[in-house]
Formats: structure tokens, sequence, C-alpha cells
């Protein structure tokens, strides 16, 4: 239990300091690696909680997968090289609104929920371990929303190959 | 106390890794040597030159460590770390013993596939912070590369999953206790062939080695790295390709499965034979072109790994 603490409160340190680092950073790649590595340390959180596929989950597809496509995007736009971001304060206000606004949120229902103790008290480990229990839900109870969710995702990706198609053959029309 | 034995634990684990590695450089020089009529190494150290890993350490240690001036210095040190770090990652949940493991997990190929996918970043960072443009477009073009084979890699990575009906190592070799899974008629040979190419692709070797084309982009994303950091490259190079040979023969041939010998021998002899076939490969074949090797991903290694995934859960959900 003591050392478990003195580890939380490491990653915990790690994980605030890289995300102000990813917010602060003035050169824009520097941003994209910090929020990498932020997101490694929030999969280490869910480690030291217990939740074993939700970590590797987060690594695969945030850590590994979210940050190639925006360190991607990034290069591929054109605001790189040697330009610095120049940091502004327009949007103080609304943004300092905005995220205590979210904060308070978490907090309140995090300290109110009534459910939130008995999670907490419930370490519900079964004896297949936790990706077959999570398979066996998910294709039982839990196969509804899962088909929704995946014709959902199979729309966006025909409507990406839509998207990109038009443009190539607009590209070919004005090249003839 | 769990923390200091697994601290002790990983800490063997990772010097016996940095000795294998450093040696299989040795293995690759002699190979290739071998296979292009040569000797390889043979002066330092004499029966066949086995000191030179140790006199190539030496060598990189010493040099002069250069950063160019107009590097982007937090990224450019922290991306040799990156790789190597993560390289080295994988081995924590790959089961070298019939029930050794260093990290004990039953999602072990779920988390050996996800920090696989991290390696890109490493190679970004290097190729942006150098502020070179060969290194930024060889980046790039890895970065294409890897984000596209990492499709078929991970489909025909669930083949074997699918067939022994977990994620966990263990399970996957006591699986193949009456058959390995490289003998599973056409499903097998297809996943263990796709694999091989998409792991291959991934890790920048031979036939796809486009991110360091010499020709066109002079050595790739490391070209203004010098001395130990282009050691970590190197390092992280060969531990990525030696991990996964490992995991090949752990999936596809039964790991520590045979007879006689014991079961850590068996995995060590799988993987040296793993490793071979590897460098066989990549000093036999020619570089590809770069639209050739995403023709090969999205044309035909995707679609194929689909209907290989597909029959494989039609065999499984028959039989049960």
């Amino acid at each position: 239990m003591h050392w478990d603490n003195i580890i939380f409160f490491l990653l915990a340190t790690g994980l605030v300091s890289t995300s102000v680092a990813a917010v602060s950073s003035k050169r824009i790649l520097r941003s994209a690696i910090f929020l990498a590595i932020a997101l490694l340390f929030t999969a280490f959180v869910y480690l030291l909680l217990g939740a074993e596929l939700l970590a590797g989950i987060q690594i695969l597809l945030y850590a590994g997968g979210v940050i190639t496509l925006i360190i991607f995007a990034l290069l591929i736009s054109e605001k790189l090289g040697d330009q610095k971001l120049v940091e502004t304060h327009h949007g103080v206000i609304p943004a300092l609104t905005a995220s205590l606004l979210v904060l308070f949120i978490l907090l309140y229902f995090t300290w109110s929920s009534p459910r939130i103790e008995s999670l907490s008290n419930s370490r519900s480990l079964s004896e297949y371990g936790v990706s077959r229990t999570l398979s066996e839900v998910l294709f039982s109870t839990w196969v509804l929303p899962l088909e929704i969710l995946s014709v959902l995702l199979l729309a966006a990706i025909i409507g990406a190959l839509v998207l990109a198609r038009q443009e190539k053959t607009k590209g070919e029309e004005r090249e003839q | 106390m769990i923390y200091i034995q697994g601290l002790v634990q990983s800490a063997i684990l990772l010097g016996a890794i940095l000795g294998i590695v450093a040696y299989l450089t040795w293995l690759e020089r002699k190979f290739s040597g071998r296979l292009q009529s040569r000797v390889g190494p043979y002066l330092v150290g004499r029966p066949h030159g086995w000191l030179q890993p140790i006199a190539d350490g030496l060598k990189l240690i010493s040099k002069e460590d250069i950063t160019p001036s107009r590097a982007d210095r937090l990224l450019f040190n922290l991306a040799p770390a990156w790789i190597v770090v993560v390289s080295l990652l994988g081995f924590a949940f790959l089961p070298l013993t019939a029930n050794w493991v260093l990290v004990n997990m039953d999602l072990g190929l779920l988390y050996f596939t996800a920090i696989g996918s991290l390696l890109v970043i490493g190679v970004f960072a290097a190729g942006w912070a150098s502020n070179n443009k060969y290194a930024l477009l060889s980046s790039l073009r890895s970065a294409a590369q890897i984000v596209a084979y990492e499709v078929p890699l991970l489909l025909s990575l669930l083949v074997p999953a699918i067939l022994a009906g977990s994620l966990d190592f263990k399970d996957i070799i006591e699986a193949q206790e009456s058959y390995w899974f490289i003998t599973f008629p056409v499903i097998g040979q297809i996943s263990f062939l796709i694999f091989l190419l998409a792991a291959l692709a991934e890790s920048n070797k031979m036939p796809f080695d486009l991110s360091e084309a010499e020709s066109e982009l002079i050595a790739g994303f490391n070209i203004e790295y010098s001395g130990m950091k282009f050691a970590y490259f190197y390092l992280g190079e060969y531990a990525h390709l030696m991990a996964v040979s490992l995991l090949v023969s752990i999936v596809f041939f039964g790991g520590p499965l045979g007879p006689l010998l014991p079961g850590g021998l068996w995995i060590a002899i799988k993987t040296l034979a793993v490793f071979l076939g590897i460098l066989w490969i990549r000093w036999s074949f020619l570089r590809i072109r770069i639209d050739q090797l995403m023709m090969l991903n999205w044309k035909i290694l995707t679609p194929i790994s689909f209907i290989n995934l597909l029959l494989a859960g039609l065999w499984v959900s028959l039989n049960l």
C-alpha cells in the first residue's frame, strides 16, 4: 500500500507536468510528444488501478495511433520549421470558465455520487481474466450497441474515402 | 518487496538482452558476409573476430557527440532514448521459458503490439528534431509505412490468438502442444507470411527499408546522430528485430515446446532460426519502391489477412 502511494504520486506528478508542458510548449511537435507521454502516464495510472485492458488499449490507440496521426498531420501542414507559436492571451476568461466548469463537474459528481463508493469497494476480478470476461459481455449483453458503433465507424471510414477521392478527381481535371 | 524483486529481475533481463543484441550484430555481419562470399569481421579477436561487437561499442562511446546547432535539442536527445526504451519494453511480456515471464498478465499479446506501436513516435521525433530535410523526409516515409503495415501485422497476429482462444502467451503456447500454428493448414502459413512481411516493414528492414534508402535519403532519420546516440538507434533496431523473432518463435513455432532439451533452449534455438531467416530475406531481396510498398500493403496483404482472420474465426466457431 505504501509503495503503491509513492508510485501513484510519481505518476501523477509526471502526468500533470507533461500535460502542462503539452499546453505551454511553443513548438508544436514538442507539444505532440508531451501529449504522447501524458497519455502513457495515464495508461500507467490505469495499470496501477488494475484496469489492464484499458491501459493496453490506451497505449495502442491513443499513445500509438492517435498521436501518430496528429504528428503526421502536423508534419504535412505548413506551420512547422523554426517558427515558434506566438503565445496569446485572447481567450483567457472563456477558457478558464470552461476548464473550471469541467473541474467542478468532475469533483462534484465524484464526491456526491453514491455509486462511486460501491465501485471502489468492489474489485471484480473474474477467474478467466479481463479480456475473456469483457469479450463475453460485449458479444452477449452489449452486442447491439457494439454493432451500431461498428456501423458508425464503417460509415466514417467510407465517408473519409469519398472525401479524399473527390479531391483527387478535381485535381486531375485541373491538370487536364 | 515485490517492486524490488521486479527491479532485480528486469535488470538481469536487460543485461542479458543487451549482451545478446551486441552479439546479434556480429552474427549478422558474419552471416551477411557468408551470403556475399566474404568472411565478415575477422581481425579483432582471433577465431572469427568475436571481439568485434565490443570494439564497435568502445568506438561508438569514444566518438564525439554532435548536436546540430539548429536542432531541437530536447527532442533530439529524447528520440534515441525513446527508441531504445520502447524496443526493450516489449521483452517484458514475452515468455522466455515455459513458465517464466517478467510481467505475467493475460493480455501479453495486446501489450506487446501496443508497445510496438510507440516506436514511430521516436522515429518522428528524431527526423524532425535533426532539422535536416533528408531526415524529415525519411521519418515521414517510415511513419506512413509503419502506420500502414500496422493493419496486416495486428490482423495476422490475431489468427494464432483466435486459434488459441486467448491473448495470453502461456495459453498460446499450451494450445500448440499437439501441433504448431505454423503447420495449421493454409491459415497458419498465410498469417505467418503476412506477419513476417509486416514485421519486416515495421522495423524498416531490408526489402522495405525505404526510410534509410541510401541512394535517395543518405541514411534516413538518424543521419544527424553520432557516437552513442547513433548506437542507441542501432541497439533499438536490433532489439526490436530480436523481439519480433522471439514473438514469431512463440506464436507460430510453439516456443518452448520440443523434445529432450529444456524449454528455454528450444526458445533460443527457434528465435535464432527465425532471426537468421529474417537476415536471409534481408540480404537476398532488393529494396522496393514506396508506391509498390503501399500497394502491397493495402491491396494485397490487408485483404488477405482479413479473409484469413475470418476463416480462422469460422474454423474455431464451427469446431466449438
